[in-house]
């Protein structure tokens, strides 16, 4: 059911570094609840972010000198809401020192309807999530 | 595309430590994640060999691998170190995290603080 649910896609951008993990998370949050999505929903929603956020941090730019951005988009299409986090880095490759926890994507597929990790054409790793669009009931 | 200036800050992350005998009791407040988990780590210190460590979630609105990954590597310093690790989680948003991390299987996890003596 889409009734209350704006169409507008949601694009944020912002340095892939730790404090950016909250930010770009809350801001993800903010839009599933203007729409009307369910609290547990959300809640769901807002930790797979959280862990597609965190890998774009940890792995994306190793070894940069900088690092560059981390892309979020929201999509609330048919019943469905889509998430895609992107970055520009150097994709994925194997890491024997990974410091993260190794829980990040059985997360993901734990809480998402669906998900895939894809190489983007120019560079860099995006992944894109999608989860059932549980709205509210409105009172009368 | 909106870069950072733009986004929310998210909720204030903070621990509040508190000492009883040989129990330190950390009550964390705000997300736990990637960029506050050392803040966590940081903060619990100074528990007694053969004391114990209380780690009390009940007002953490938010846990992800990062924020659970933290609490792991607390438990191999109660290892090491000689001192019991309890995790008081109560009915938060964390509560499903912490089983779909199986953190159960490692750690003593209770849902209320305990009588402390």
């Amino acid at each position: 059911m889409d009734r209350g649910i704006p169409h507008a896609t949601l694009r944020r951008s912002a340095p892939a570094t730790p404090a950016s993990v909250a930010r770009l998370r809350s801001a993800v949050a903010d839009h599933l609840i203007a729409a009307g999505i369910v609290s547990l929903q959300v809640q769901r929603i807002k930790l797979a972010v959280s862990e597609a956020i965190s890998n774009a941090v940890l792995h994306a730019y190793q070894g940069a000198a900088a690092p560059g951005d981390v892309h979020v988009a929201v999509e609330i299409l048919r019943g469905a809401v889509h998430v895609t986090v992107s970055d520009d880095g150097g994709g994925m490759s194997p890491r024997m020192d990974s410091p993260g926890a190794g829980l990040g994507l059985p997360i993901i597929a734990s809480v998402a309807t669906s998900f895939e990790v894809s190489h983007r054409e120019r560079s860099g790793t995006q992944l894109r999530m999608s989860f059932a669009a549980e709205v509210a009931e409105q009172s009368a | 595309m909106s870069h950072d200036g733009e986004l929310p800050l998210g909720e204030p992350f903070a621990v509040e430590i508190q000492r009883r005998a040989a129990t330190v009791i950390a009550t964390v407040l705000g997300e736990l994640d990637l960029a506050t988990a050392s803040e966590l780590e940081a903060a619990v210190t100074e528990v007694p060999s053969g004391g114990r460590c209380l780690l009390d979630l009940r007002r953490l609105s938010f846990i992800d691998s990062g924020g659970v990954r933290s609490i792991m590597r607390l438990d191999l310093r109660a290892h090491a170190e000689g001192w019991a690790f309890t995790i008081v989680q109560g009915n938060g948003p964390v509560t499903s995290v912490l089983a779909l991390c199986r953190v159960g299987d490692r750690v003593e996890i209770l849902d209320d603080l305990p009588e402390i003596s």
